[in-house]
């Protein structure tokens, strides 16, 4: 059964400021939605409420049916989340890491599978560091092979492309590609342009906790007579020409 | 305020908050050390008090003792407080260099515009005037004091103030150069196995200072006077007994606060960025490069709980001080235990029986405080639990099961003890059910009521993040009650129904206790995610 992820007219202030205003898209099973928008805009408080962390002030967040701030246990238990910040044990092994994470959520792993996604992570001549010597970007790609293992049966991606390698990077679009195409949901950030034109069936554009721009990249850039996403971004995110003279002036 | 103190200033501000972000505010140390003050006068004015009313109150003797007798007296406090100075002194520079080492600060330091000279001069500046490093030295300060006012042989102020200044030099040396190592530490294990000795030593030496020195004060007696002579840092105040051991020990003590200096010197380069924390010295023989064996990653799916307790269990080892402080708690009981058990008589009178199932129950309640050190082992990596789908009910579960190994060895151990002394194995076994039973029942309460606390949030979790108030007060609420039950239900089955029916005592206090912990598991430990 194909998943889905429903965002039903959802608020959330923090300290008095708005951060997300009546927000409602949805992610179908089988699609890729990119959600682009400045440092700030509210993304990754909208990822954090598909897995109950964060709890709207206003609106739902449906995993799967599952109403995420209501029953966040089995939410958590749906979702494969990737934090935008580095979260693990930095004492673990990577194995070891493996082993904890996936006996929490009772997933046994063919032998065979998980040789594979070590090997094409480039974990294998790691196994013996612990995780806490790992430069930030293999400490992502072992955040990703639990994620890979565990098979999750929607994904919620926060800025999964930092820090990878093109190798890796590429590896992370194919899997986000099969995912959707065996009917998983995946909501992804990312603030690398190109692959968000890549991987997206559809692009989300938020601004100031709104959702301001919405369509498949060729729809947007479009609409705003745009020849990359880039410039659709930056449209929207109100980028003057003024800024680069100030930039220039700099190095004068 | 010159640039390099300013930096000291800021670079100590950093340190205290990366060691209290690991491990929360520390207890009796913070009041002393590592606690950031924003000048020099407060850093060290509570540390310099502390010692100086401590070395005030052991050499208030002094003053009044009559002249003859002012040298041995005075050798025997002083000895004392040269090895408590070591101690601090040890203590705080290997605090302050291990989580600069570990948090990896060169790596900000060297961003500065800042030659290597004038980055070592900010990190003693903040080690000593920011870190409380400066207030050992009033330790020292009222014998010397009293040395003067007395008008006491100029040869014993000179010796003394000799030995001290070569103490410090030798002990900061030595604490940075071990600092250094931090890292290190993390990655090999026979270093941390020593590192959790050390920890060890550190908190038996911390919490029962009392003890050791009455006992130094008696053992530094002058019937060995000619040993100790030989002694480096003590030998050179007895030179009266034994001037040749003492003139042997001034140049031991020289030779090693020197040793210690160029050790320290040696691993600056760490503290300045210009070595890699790991360190070793480059070997000047050629060497095969390693052909690391390709190895298939293994990884064996367990139930969630075993998976949980392994976790906690593979982070602990790697944690020697907080293991050292697990260790410490678990075995300390034991020992005050060992004295009772082993006592002619222990066993002979309904009295003394009933005494010792009242230990033994104090003892099992007081052993199962320790499950919060295994929340606090989380740290940062708590933040990940925050993301799985795991209750605050299975969670506090998941804890108590993480410590109950060590406590079924830590009761296994007061069984054994008691099948020794008492040759009784039916009152061995009863103290096994009794003690474990006990520890247990407070591990699960203490853990229930942590699990109840924990932020909503995704947070680290240190010793900071539950309050101190809920914490004490847990702890004094749970020996209160532990005391009473396992004192008053022995001897209140003593009085009415007689000795023969004693062994019923256990029973009944594990039953009480177990009821009242799964009330508090049910009641506080909730079916919701963290």
């Amino acid at each position: 059964m194909a998943g889905k992820i429903v965002y039903e007219n959802v608020s959330k202030s923090f300290d008095g400021a708005l951060i997300v205003r009546n927000v409602s898209f949805e992610v179908s099973g089988g699609e890729v939605v990119v959600l682009l928008g400045p440092n700030g805009s509210g993304k990754s408080t909208l990822f954090k409420m598909t897995v109950g962390i964060v709890k709207p002030d206003r609106g739902r967040v449906f995993v799967n049916g599952v109403d995420a701030s209501v029953d966040s246990l089995e939410a958590r238990k749906i979702v494969g989340f990737m934090p935008e910040e580095i979260i693990i044990y930095e004492s673990l092994k990577i194995e070891e890491y493996l082993e904890f994470i996936l006996s929490i959520y009772g997933r046994k792993v063919d032998e065979n599978t998980l040789q594979k996604v070590v090997d094409l992570l480039g974990l294998r001549e790691h196994l013996d560091k612990f995780i806490g010597e790992l430069s930030h970007g293999t400490k992502r790609k072992v955040l990703l092979a639990a994620l890979m293992l565990r098979e999750p049966r929607v994904l919620v991606l926060d800025e999964v492309f930092t820090g990878l390698d093109p190798v890796a990077a590429k590896l992370v679009k194919t899997w986000i590609r099969e995912a959707a195409d065996s009917g998983v949901p995946v909501l992804v950030s990312t603030h690398i342009l190109p692959i968000a034109e890549a991987i997206a069936d559809r692009v989300l554009i938020i601004h100031r906790g709104e959702i301001v721009a919405e369509g498949k990249p060729g729809e947007l850039k479009e609409l705003f007579g745009a020849k990359e996403l880039e410039d659709v971004f930056l449209k929207i995110a109100g980028y003057s020409p003024e800024y680069e003279e100030v930039i220039k002036a700099l190095y004068r | 305020m010159s640039i390099e103190l300013e930096l000291a200033r800021v670079l100590a501000r950093e340190v205290v908050y990366r060691s209290r972000r690991r491990f929360g505010k520390r207890g009796v140390f913070s009041l002393v050390i590592g606690k950031y003050k924003p000048s020099v006068l407060q850093a060290n004015i509570l540390g310099a008090a502390l010692f100086s009313f401590l070395s005030l109150m052991m050499t208030l003797v002094l003053i009044f003792a009559p002249p003859e007798e002012i040298y041995p007296l005075f050798i025997g406090i002083f000895s004392t407080l040269l090895l408590f100075g070591l101690f601090m002194s040890l203590l705080m520079s290997i605090g302050f260099t291990s989580v600069y080492v570990s948090e990896r600060l060169a790596d900000l330091m060297i961003l500065l515009p800042l030659d290597e000279r004038t980055l070592t001069k900010v990190y003693l500046l903040a080690l000593f005037l920011y870190w409380g490093g400066a207030s050992v030295i009033f330790l020292f300060v009222p014998p010397l004091a009293i040395l003067l006012f007395k008008s006491a042989s100029p040869i014993l102020f000179a010796v003394a103030l000799l030995s001290s200044l070569m103490l410090l030099m030798f002990s900061y040396s030595l604490g940075l150069a071990i600092g250094t190592y931090a890292q290190l530490v993390k990655k090999k294990s026979i270093l941390r196995a020593l590192a959790t000795v050390a920890w060890l030593v550190v908190l038996l030496g911390f919490y029962s200072a009392g003890y050791l020195v009455e006992y130094l004060a008696e053992a530094l007696s002058l019937e060995y006077s000619y040993l100790y002579s030989l002694i480096p840092f003590i030998g050179p105040l007895f030179y009266q007994y034994n001037t040749i051991g003492s003139v042997i020990s001034v140049a031991a003590t020289i030779g090693l606060a020197i040793s210690a200096y160029l050790f320290a010197v040696d691993r600056l380069g760490v503290l300045t960025g210009q070595l890699p924390p790991a360190a070793v010295a480059p070997k000047l023989v050629k060497v095969k490069p390693k052909v690391r064996a390709v190895r298939a990653a293994k990884v064996e799916i367990k139930s969630s709980l075993l998976g949980f307790i392994l976790k906690d269990l593979r982070i602990l080892v790697r944690e020697p001080r907080r293991l050292a402080n697990l260790l410490y708690f678990l075995a300390f009981p034991l020992i005050m235990l060992v004295p009772t058990l082993t006592r002619a008589g222990a066993f002979e009178t309904g009295f003394s029986k009933a005494l010792l199932l009242g230990m033994c129950g104090l003892i099992g309640g007081a052993i199962g405080l320790v499950s919060d050190v295994m929340y606090y082992i989380e740290g940062e990596g708590a933040k990940v639990l925050y993301y799985l789908p795991i209750t605050r009910r299975k969670l506090a579960l998941m804890k108590t099961a993480a410590v109950a190994l060590l406590i079924l060895v830590a009761s296994t151990l007061v069984a054994a003890v008691t099948a020794v002394a008492s040759g009784s194995i039916l009152l061995s076994a009863l103290i096994f059910i009794l003690t474990a039973s006990l520890a247990l029942s407070t591990s699960l309460i203490s853990s229930s009521i942590t699990a109840h606390f924990l932020p909503e949030y995704p947070s680290s979790w240190t010793e900071a993040t539950v309050s101190k108030a809920v914490q004490i007060a847990v702890k004094i609420v749970l020996i209160i009650l532990v005391s009473a039950m396992s004192f008053a239900i022995p001897f209140a089955i003593l009085a009415t129904l007689g000795e023969q029916v004693l062994y019923l005592a256990p029973l009944i206090e594990s039953l009480v206790l177990v009821v009242i912990a799964l009330t508090v598991f049910i009641g506080l430990a909730k079916e919701k995610s963290l």
